[in-house]
């Protein structure tokens, strides 16, 4: 534990412009592309960069906390995505047949539009982050949490698949951490809200299976 | 400790449960025994004592009281239900653990915990969603979106309601505060326009789940509500916060209403049906008097009865019609009377038909319209209307068979339960006085009421 915490001491000296360009590089992984594995790496990422921003409004432990409820949630999506051997089974979105064919090449038809909509969520977290601030002195926060947010909120909008609106909701709910973390740094809120996230982990996962397998149950009949 | 039990008991014995599960009395009498293990310590346990958990405070008040005992009556019969139609393999022990979780959120006093507490319930609530036939994903995503979007919007409310107590000249966190409600509690209360994830997923869903959606998440959704009202009466005083409850509410059931005349699917019949009947309740609350807010808390208490019946009819048909076919309604009777009755009955009474224990709220909250707003009261009367209309055209719909295989004979369990639901409807009906005047000293004491400009 000592270890870890010495580690995440080191990576805090990053200063607010590398983690909201790492969140950014993450987020957009997320948004624009559809392999799964990369999106699971991006959102594992995003719970470290996450960590290390609040670990500037809240005790170290508590930081970390979050940070390893980050791993765990990972964990179990990265239990389904193998099981589901990474959204490529056949009957894995039997609804998008033409969206199998963009996941197996690694970038959706629609890349060029999901590129647009981060640029433009870019801009919308910028202004809003510049003009409304809800913390007057940590304005990378505002940032992040509106970065996140807006994020998570258009991953859900633009696709269909259950895993990666998980990862949407996954992202918007770490948004809102951040915006949580400012005015709430109890444990036992920090628990709750660390329960909730791998309850929201767990449904996505459930999700997931369950379709691939009713899926092809429907198709044996 | 009592208060406690009501938290911990139930999530306890859902493990046991699951694994029971093959045993399938076995596993309903288990559940039985801890329901009514519950109404027992719910009833006996004293009122304003705190209890504290993890240093939180747990506070058992008279709407707390009867909030409770309304839902774990409720999730009796369902399990009842459940035991002749079975519901799933997770409906049991998810039942459950989602009782222990909303014992707490109506106990707990910090509000934080409160959604916390609810958004886990919500999300255990997913497990449920796929009965013997599977639901699609996109119904179950929905209702997942919308419970992780409302969680923080009212997460928002806790932080925007202690920063207007710093800054009480501040009237922009008045209006955000005045947003995050109406759109956490639109969105749980399925109030138009946010109410797109509803219809579909009671249409996929098994009766049962739907019901438990409705009638007890939709009861502690609103007690909640009306525990941020009472909790901050500067909500009520500064802000257009009761305007916005009865717009909202209003918009809700005409749109609700209209939706329910125009369902070809019984699902989503039931779905809009609610609907409209939550606009009612909203209405009602949004009035902020004493009648008023009693027949909203009245009127949801009857709707939850109500709407189990018709989940429970609207089941029975899906199970025993599904592959047979009756020539008429006489035939359809004879072979489901519980199902053909509650579901005509039920429709009735959701539209707020007289005899029936919703007409009887209705009415309260039609007087008070009456000396108001006329215009307010005839949309009301015409989105019932609407419900109305739509039950009975679609039990005619349903009933219309094609000559094939006669359809199987509904066990006589469900029907005593279902008809035992009409009595209850009834009875409310004639003796409203039974729901009303309890409910009327419960409201008296309520800061949302002497605050009321």
């Amino acid at each position: 534990m000592d270890a870890v915490q010495d580690i995440f001491l080191r990576l805090s000296a990053l200063s607010y412009v590398e983690v909201m360009l790492g969140l950014l590089i993450t987020g957009t992984v997320i948004l624009v592309l559809e392999d799964w594995r990369l999106n699971l790496w991006a959102l594992a990422a995003q719970y470290v960069l996450v960590g290390l921003l609040l670990v500037r409004v809240m005790p170290l432990r508590v930081a970390l906390i979050q940070v390893l409820m980050g791993g765990l949630v990972c964990l179990i999506l990265y239990l389904t995505g193998q099981r589901e051997h990474w959204g490529r089974v056949e009957g894995a979105t039997p609804e998008h047949g033409e969206l199998d064919a963009a996941v197996r090449d690694g970038f959706p038809m629609n890349v060029w539009f999901r590129v647009a909509a981060a640029l433009l969520a870019v801009v919308i977290t910028y202004a809003l982050g510049s003009r409304h601030p809800f913390v007057d002195q940590l304005q990378g926060l505002s940032q992040a949490c509106y970065w996140l947010v807006i994020l998570g909120l258009l991953t859900v909008v633009l696709t269909r698949d259950p895993f990666k609106v998980g990862l949407g909701l996954l992202t918007f709910q770490s948004g809102f951490g951040i915006l949580l973390a400012t005015f709430e740094r109890s444990l036992s809120v920090t628990a709750l809200v660390g329960v909730v996230t791998i309850l929201i982990a767990l449904a996505v996962s459930y999700l997931t299976t369950t379709q691939t397998d009713f899926s092809v149950e429907g198709d044996g009949r | 400790m009592s208060l406690l039990l009501l938290i911990f008991l139930p999530l306890v014995v859902a493990g046991p449960v699951y694994f029971l599960r093959r045993y399938w009395t076995t596993t309903v009498c288990v559940c039985l025994v801890t329901i009514v293990g519950l109404i027992g310590v719910c009833s006996g346990a004293p009122l304003g004592e705190p209890a504290y958990l993890l240093g939180r405070e747990l506070v058992l008040d008279d709407l707390s009281r009867f909030v409770l005992i309304l839902c774990f009556f409720l999730a009796g019969l369902m399990i009842l239900y459940a035991w002749q139609i079975p519901q799933g393999w997770a409906f049991c022990p998810s039942l459950l653990a989602i009782l222990g979780l909303l014992s707490g959120v109506v106990m707990i006093r910090t509000f934080l915990i409160v959604v916390l507490l609810l958004e886990m319930a919500g999300l255990l609530f997913v497990l449920m969603i796929h009965g013997r036939r599977p639901a699609a994903a996109g119904t179950a995503m929905g209702h997942l979106v919308a419970l992780v979007i409302a969680a923080p919007c009212l997460l928002l409310v806790t932080w925007l309601a202690d920063s207007y107590a710093l800054h009480p000249e501040n009237l922009l966190l008045v209006r955000f505060t005045v947003i995050g409600v109406s759109i956490g509690f639109g969105i749980l209360l399925a109030a138009v326009p946010l109410h797109s994830w509803l219809p579909s997923l009671i249409e996929d869903v098994p009766s049962m789940v739907g019901a438990l959606l409705i009638c007890v998440f939709g009861q502690i959704s609103l007690a909640l509500l009306i525990h941020v009202l009472n909790e901050n009466p500067w909500l009520v005083v500064d802000s257009p916060i009761l305007s916005v409850i009865s717009i909202s509410g209003l918009l809700t059931a005409l749109v609700g209403g209209l939706l329910a005349f125009a369902q070809h699917r019984p699902g989503r019949l039931l779905a809009y049906a609610a609907i409209a009947d939550m606009g009612f309740v909203l209405v009602a609350l949004g009035t902020g008097s004493l009648a008023g807010v009693t027949g909203a808390l009245a009127h949801a208490a009857n709707r939850a009865l109500v709407v189990l019946l018709v989940a429970m009819s609207l089941g029975s048909l899906r199970t025993y019609l599904d592959g047979g076919s009756v020539s008429s309604l006489r035939g359809a009777l004879r072979r489901m009377p519980g199902g053909v009755t509650g579901y005509l009955l039920g429709g009735l009474a959701l539209g707020g038909f007289p005899l029936f224990g919703s007409f009887a709220s209705r009415w309260l909250v039609y007087r008070t319209l009456a000396l108001r707003d006329p215009v307010w009261l005839c949309t009301l009367l015409f989105s019932g209307l609407c419900v109305v209309l739509g039950y009975i055209r679609s039990l005619s719909g349903m009933v219309q068979g094609s000559g094939g295989v006669e359809v199987r004979r509904e066990p006589l369990p469900v029907t005593l339960l279902i008809l035992g639901l009409v009595g209850v409807s009834l009875l409310l009906g004639l003796f409203p006085g039974l729901l009303a005047a309890p409910l009327e000293s419960v409201v008296q004491g309520m800061t949302l009421i002497s605050r009321t400009p």
